[in-house]
């Protein structure tokens, strides 16, 4: 589910880019950046990732 | 009145191909990760998905230089900044790549480091002799190469532009721009199915 909300973060990013929006565009590329980030470090540390 | 073409003020036209030859790259791996999703019937896994949120976030950059390059017309306006110089605009969307492929390269090196045992068959079908995540830790090499020289030269590259975006370029946007939403209807259909037949369970 994360996953679909970094996407959707991605197109808010995409149409603030498009739109002029530069402080927004900012603002959500470091929460994207950020919630990469975390995504993959939980995935990381997580006893799951084992089973791949 | 200057034209789409007239960027011959600092990098000319080697400045301005640049972030469309990089944005056009970028959408490359992502059309073909559809591909083995859908053609070859093989759904990513989380890490898959995460390294393909990472050649996104790396395509904003040129992205970013693309869509920012003045252009009083295409601006919204709510939008109360004024354009960013030539060299700012340059080098903060490729510092966004730069960003981005750092990340992404540590997740395909993590997803390499889990298969490298000895006869490990790995996650997915091998393209082309290599698996999608050992592709896409090149992939993220060539972003960080390519960003870095760009920021290197920034001083030289990068195109005074002012004027109409071409069809080219409105055209590369749209391809990427396509990929982005797709990306997020499929991952959140898949969501929300997933959630449904969760609840189907109970």
């Amino acid at each position: 589910m994360i996953e679909a909300g970094i996407f959707f973060l991605l197109t808010i990013l995409f149409l603030a880019l498009v739109r002029g929006y530069r402080t927004l565009a900012v603002v959500v590329f470091l929460l994207c950046f950020t919630f990469i980030l975390f995504d993959f470090l939980y995935h990381a540390t997580s006893p799951l990732s084992l089973s791949l | 009145m200057p034209s789409a073409t007239d960027h011959s003020a600092n990098g000319g036209r080697l400045g301005w191909m640049l972030p469309h030859f990089f944005l056009g790259a970028i959408s490359v791996p992502l059309l073909a990760a559809f591909w083995v999703e859908f053609i070859w019937q093989e759904a990513p896994c989380t890490l898959c998905l995460l390294q393909r949120m990472c050649m996104l976030l790396a395509g904003m950059g040129p992205l970013w230089i693309l869509s920012q390059q003045a252009d009083p017309s295409r601006v919204a306006p709510l939008a109360p900044l004024a354009p960013l110089a030539p060299l700012a605009l340059w080098s903060r969307g490729f510092g966004i790549s730069v960003l981005a492929g750092a990340l992404g390269l540590s997740i395909a090196l993590r997803q390499i480091l889990l298969h490298i045992l000895p006869d490990d068959p790995g996650f997915g079908s091998p393209v082309l002799g290599y698996h999608l995540y050992s592709w896409a830790f090149g992939i993220f090499v060539l972003v960080l190469l390519c960003s870095g020289g760009c920021l290197l030269f920034a001083q030289t590259l990068a195109p005074a532009t002012v004027g109409k975006k071409s069809k080219i370029t409105w055209a590369t946007i749209g391809l990427f721009g396509a990929l982005i939403f797709a990306n997020t209807l499929v991952v959140s259909y898949k969501a929300m199915a997933a959630g449904l037949a969760a609840g189907d369970l109970q």
